[in-house]
C-alpha cells in the first residue's frame, strides 16, 4: 500500500535530508518498518516522541493506525503541555 | 462571543449553569489534600540541600532516629535504585537525590513524626556531608569551555555528529525549510534581536500536598492535589518498585496547577515512610519549598531574525533558541523550536535550539511550555517590522497568518484553524480603535499552541430516578466537571443539573492521562460523549422491550424513547421511566467510553494591550486588555473566559514582575509572594475574552483545548504596548520598573541590543 511520507526537518538524518519518500505499509507501524529498511536508522528515529499528522488528523501513538492507499503522512515531533 | 463557522443549534453545550463543585469551592466545604487528617497520622518533612550542586559523601540519621515522635526516616536508600537511561531517571532522582544534589532544595531525606515541630526538628538533625562543587547557574556557565558537567552520563541528544563526550547540553533540535540565504537575500528589510528571560514559577496558591496510608498488606492510598492521579500512581510505583495495584490515588480538590502538578515530589517519600512507620503519613510543603524545589518555567536566550518584503511579506526567519530546563533534561528548546515561527507563512527558515541543564531546580511545565518565550521574541520584532516598514501591525499579521492548508514549520498542513478570525475579531472590537490617554501605549501580540489528545475515560451511569453520574479520570482544574455534564446533557436530554460529574479515582475509573496539554474538555470530553451515546443505544434498548417493539423503531428525541413505527400510537418514555423498570429490562445502566483521542485542534489567541508608564518610577499598569481566542466550541462560555483571564493574568506577570533570583552560589533569594511578586485582582483591569468558534472537526461538538494558549501573547502585548508609550524596546524579562525605567532615562529607547 503507497503512502507519501514526509518527515519534519529534525527527523531526516537518516535519508541524508530527503523530507519527501514513498513507502509502503497497511499501517504505521509496517510504514516505518518499510522505512527502516529503505533508510536504515530510520525506525529508531520514528518509533518514540513522534506523532504523526494524517488528513489533518493528529495521533500521537499511530502504531496501528490503519493507512489508505496514497495517503499523505507527516512524521512530527510530539508534544506536550501544562 | 463571535462565531464564525454554522454550527449545529445545542440545547446544553454552550450554556453557563453554575458549576457543580462551586459552591463547595466559595463556602470552603471543598476537600484539599491538606485538608485531610487520617486518625493516627504522622507529619512528614523533607530535608533538603543547601547546596546548588553538591556530591552526597554521607547521611547520618542516627540522631535524627533517636528524637522523640519520630517514627520514619528515609533516604534514597529506601527506593531501589535506577539507572541512567531509565524511562523516569530523572524523576525519580528528582525526587530524592542519589549521590549527588543539583540544585538548592534538593531533596536528600526525609523524616515523619508524631506532630510537624517533631518532624521538623528531626529533620534538622539528619547529618548530611556534602562535597560541594562549582554550580553552573547561567547559561554562559553551562555552554563555557570546561564547564562542570552536571550529569556524566548525557549525551547530547539530535547532535550532528552524534555527541561522543558528555555535556551540559540535554537536546539539539533544529527545523529548516526553503533556502535561508536566498531568503534574506530576498528580503527588503532585515531586523535580528536578542531576548532573555529568567525562570517563573506556575504560582499555584496551593502548596504539593498528600497523605499516604500504607497497610499491612502493602497496599496504599494515596490523598493528593495533581493534575492527574494515574500519573501519580505509576511515577509513584516506579519509585517504590511496586506494581500499580499496590496504590490507589485518591484526587483531592487542586488549587491551582497549570502544568507544575504534571509531575510528582512527595507521594513517594509519604508512601516509603507510611510503610516504614506503620501509620498514615501527610506532607505539606510551604511556600519556600514549593519555590525552591518544584518545577519553574524555563529560563532563556533568544537570538530572532526576521527578513521582510517592503510590502510586509515575510520571506525568512531565522532563529537560535537556548532553553534552561533547570537540573535535568527538559522539553524547552524542542518546544520552542517548534512554536517561534508556527503562526506564520515564512517560506525560508532555520531554527536551532539547545536545551541546557543548570544548577537550578528540574523544571516543569507551565502553561503552553516554552511558547510564551518564543512569542515574545517573534511577535516584538513583528512590531518592529511594522514600524520600519510604515504598515499597520495587525495588517502585517493578518497578511502573514497561517490559515487552512498552510505548512507548519514541521511540515504538515494546517487543519481548519482560526488565527485570522482572531486577528480579525480583535480588529473589530471597540478596544481597537478606542483612544489611548497620556503616557500609555497598546501593543498588540499573537499566540500559539498545538493542544493534545491522549487517553481519557468515562462511566456513566443512570440511577433509579432518572438522573445520572459522569465519572471521569480527569481532575477538575478549571471547571471541566461543569463541561463534562454539558456534553452528557446534550447527548442524553437529562437536564444539566440532573447530572452529577464526579472525579473517580485510580480503582474507580478507567485510566486517564494526566491533564496537560489543554487537554481534558477535548480528549475526556470525547470520553463522555462516547458514554453517553452507548448509554442512548442502551435506552433506546429497553424501551423497546417496554414498548414491545422492535429497537429500530425507537428514536432519542430530547431525553426520550419516541416510538417511530408504524404499528399505532405509544407514549414516549423518559429516562426516568425507564430507569424505574430497570430491573426488568436487563438490571443496571452503566456504560463506560475510553479511548485515545486523535486530532487535538491548535489554539491561537490574539491580545490587545493598553499600558500606562509612569516616566518617573518606571512603573507599568495594564489599564486596559481584550483578549480573542479560538475555542472551536465554549463547551462552557464562562470558563473559557476563565481561562483566557487567568492566561492573561499570568502572562502579565511574568511580563513586569515575576522571575528568579539567584546568589552566586545558586541559593534562591526570593522564595516567597512577598519578594516574588505574581498580579493580584487589583493589579489588573476586567479582562474583555471574546471567544472564537472555528469548530475542530475532530471532536464531536468541535472543542479545541483552550487552558494554554491563553498566556502566550501577553508577554509580547505588555512589551509593543510600552513601547508604543515610551518607544523603549525590552528585551531583557520581567520589564520591572527598574528596568522600565532604565531604559526610558539611559539610552532614550531601547534596553536591548
Amino acid at each position: 500500500m503507497p503512502v507519501r511520507v514526509h518527515l519534519s526537518s529534525n527527523l531526516r538524518g537518516p535519508t541524508g535530508g530527503v523530507a519527501e519518500i514513498e513507502a509502503e505499509g497497511a499501517t504505521v507501524g509496517a510504514l516505518v518498518d518499510d522505512l527502516d529498511r529503505r533508510h536504515p536508522g530510520l525506525g529508531d528515529a520514528l518509533r518514540s516522541g513522534v506523532s504523526v499528522v494524517i488528513d489533518g488528523l493528529l495521533i500521537a501513538h499511530p502504531e496501528y493506525e490503519p493507512l489508505a492507499d496514497g495517503a499523505q503522512v507527516y512524521f512530527v515531533p510530539q508534544t506536550a503541555g501544562g | 462571543m463571535t462565531v464564525t463557522e454554522p454550527k449545529p443549534r445545542y440545547k446544553y453545550v454552550g450554556t453557563r449553569p453554575v458549576r457543580h463543585d462551586g459552591l463547595e469551592k466559595v463556602t470552603g466545604r471543598a476537600r484539599f489534600a491538606a485538608d485531610l487528617n487520617l486518625p493516627g497520622q504522622l507529619h512528614g518533612i523533607v530535608v533538603r540541600s543547601p547546596h546548588a550542586h553538591a556530591r552526597i559523601a554521607s547521611i547520618d540519621t542516627s540522631e535524627a532516629e533517636a528524637m522523640p515522635g519520630v517514627k520514619a526516616v528515609i533516604t534514597s536508600d529506601d527506593f531501589p535504585a535506577v539507572a541512567p537511561g531509565h524511562r523516569q531517571y530523572d524523576m525519580c532522582v528528582n525526587v530524592i537525590a542519589r549521590d549527588k544534589v543539583f540544585y538548592e532544595g534538593h531533596a536528600v531525606a526525609a523524616v515523619a513524626a508524631v506532630t510537624r515541630e517533631q518532624a521538623q526538628r528531626a529533620a534538622a538533625a539528619v547529618k548530611v556531608d556534602y562535597d560541594v562543587l562549582p554550580p553552573v547557574l547561567t547559561i554562559d556557565d553551562a555552554l563555557a569551555p570546561g564547564a562542570p558537567v552536571l550529569h556524566g552520563h548525557m549525551l547530547t541528544a539530535g547532535a550532528d555528529p552524534p555527541a561522543e563526550e558528555p555535556s551540559n547540553i540535554s537536546n539539539i533540535t533544529r527545523f529548516a525549510g526553503g533556502d535561508l540565504d536566498a531568503g534574506f537575500a530576498e528580503a527588503d528589510l532585515v531586523i535580528e534581536r536578542e531576548f532573555t528571560t529568567r525562570p517563573v514559577h506556575q504560582g499555584y496558591i496551593e502548596p504539593h500536598a498528600c497523605v499516604a496510608d500504607t497497610g499491612q498488606d502493602g497496599h496504599t492510598t494515596i490523598w493528593c492535589s495533581s493534575q492527574g492521579h494515574f500519573n501519580v500512581r505509576s511515577s509513584t510505583a516506579t519509585l517504590l518498585g511496586w506494581e500499580n495495584t499496590r496504590i490507589r490515588v485518591i484526587p483531592a480538590e487542586i488549587g491551582g496547577g497549570f502544568g507544575g502538578k504534571t509531575t510528582i515530589y512527595l507521594e513517594p517519600l509519604a508512601v516509603a515512610m507510611s510503610a516504614q512507620a506503620g501509620r498514615p503519613v501527610k506532607m505539606v510543603m510551604t511556600r519556600d519549598e514549593v519555590f525552591r524545589a518544584t518545577g519553574p518555567a524555563p529560563g532563556t536566550r533568544l537570538k530572532v531574525k526576521l527578513g521582510v518584503k517592503s510590502d510586509g511579506d515575510l520571506v525568512a526567519g531565522d532563529a537560535y533558541l537556548i532553553y534552561t530546563n533547570g537540573a535535568y533534561a527538559g522539553p524547552g528548546g524542542l518546544l520552542g523550536a517548534m512554536t517561534v515561527f508556527e503562526s506564520y507563512n515564512i517560506p525560508h527558515f532555520d531554527i536551532e535550539a539547545l536545551d541546557v541543564v543548570i544548577n537550578t531546580a528540574r523544571s516543569a511545565a507551565y502553561r503552553a511550555p516554552a511558547a510564551p518565550l518564543t512569542a515574545y521574541a517573534t511577535e516584538t520584532l513583528l512590531d518592529e517590522v511594522a514600524e520600519e516598514l510604515g504598515i499597520d501591525a495587525m495588517d502585517l499579521r493578518l497578511k502573514n497568518a497561517v490559515t487552512e492548508g498552510d505548512p507548519s514549520t514541521m511540515g504538515f498542513p494546517f487543519a481548519r484553524i482560526g488565527f485570522t478570525e482572531c486577528l480579525e475579531a480583535v480588529r473589530d472590537h471597540p478596544h481597537f480603535t478606542a483612544p489611548l490617554g497620556p503616557n500609555q501605549g497598546r501593543g498588540l501580540a499573537a499566540g500559539y499552541w498545538f493542544n493534545i489528545g491522549e487517553s481519557s475515560s468515562a462511566t456513566v451511569n443512570l440511577n433509579e430516578d432518572g438522573t445520572a453520574t459522569v465519572v471521569t479520570g480527569s481532575p477538575d482544574i478549571g471547571g471541566s466537571r461543569a463541561s463534562m455534564a454539558l456534553m452528557a446533557a446534550e447527548v442524553l436530554g437529562i437536564d444539566v443539573y440532573d447530572i452529577r460529574p464526579v472525579v473517580g479515582d485510580t480503582e474507580a475509573v478507567g485510566f486517564t492521562d494526566v491533564t496537560e496539554g489543554s487537554r481534558a474538555t477535548f480528549a475526556t470530553g470525547m470520553a463522555v460523549v462516547e458514554a453517553s451515546r452507548k448509554m442512548v443505544v442502551e435506552l433506546r434498548g429497553r424501551a423497546a422491550k417496554m414498548m414491545g417493539v422492535d429497537v429500530d423503531d425507537v428514536d432519542w428525541v430530547d431525553g426520550q424513547a419516541v416510538y417511530t413505527g408504524s404499528d399505532g400510537e405509544k407514549d414516549p418514555l423518559s429516562v426516568a421511566a425507564i430507569t424505574a423498570k430497570a430491573k426488568r429490562t436487563g438490571g443496571p445502566l452503566t456504560t463506560t467510553g475510553s479511548l485515545e483521542a486523535h486530532g487535538a485542534g491548535p489554539g491561537f489567541a490574539v491580545h490587545l494591550c493598553d499600558v500606562e508608564v509612569d516616566s518617573e518610577t518606571g512603573v507599568v499598569r495594564v489599564v486596559r486588555y481584550t483578549a480573542s481566542q479560538d475555542a472551536g466550541t465554549a463547551i462552557h462560555p464562562s470558563y473559557v473566559e476563565g481561562q483566557i483571564q487567568g492566561g492573561v493574568a499570568q502572562g502579565v506577570g511574568w511580563a513586569l514582575n515575576e522571575e528568579y533570583i539567584y546568589d552566586s552560589d545558586g541559593v534562591m533569594e526570593n522564595p516567597s509572594f512577598l519578594d516574588y511578586r505574581v498580579p493580584v485582582a487589583s493589579d489588573l483591569p476586567m479582562i474583555d475574552a471574546i471567544i472564537v468558534e472555528v469548530p475542530n472537526p475532530a471532536h464531536p461538538y468541535g472543542v479545541r483545548g483552550v487552558g494554554e494558549t491563553g498566556i502566550v501573547p501577553p508577554i509580547p502585548a505588555v512589551a509593543n504596548a510600552i513601547h508604543d508609550a515610551t518607544g523603549c524596546r525590552l528585551r531583557d524579562l520581567p520589564m520591572s520598573p527598574v528596568r522600565v525605567l532604565d531604559a526610558i532615562t539611559s539610552n532614550g529607547g531601547s534596553n536591548g541590543s
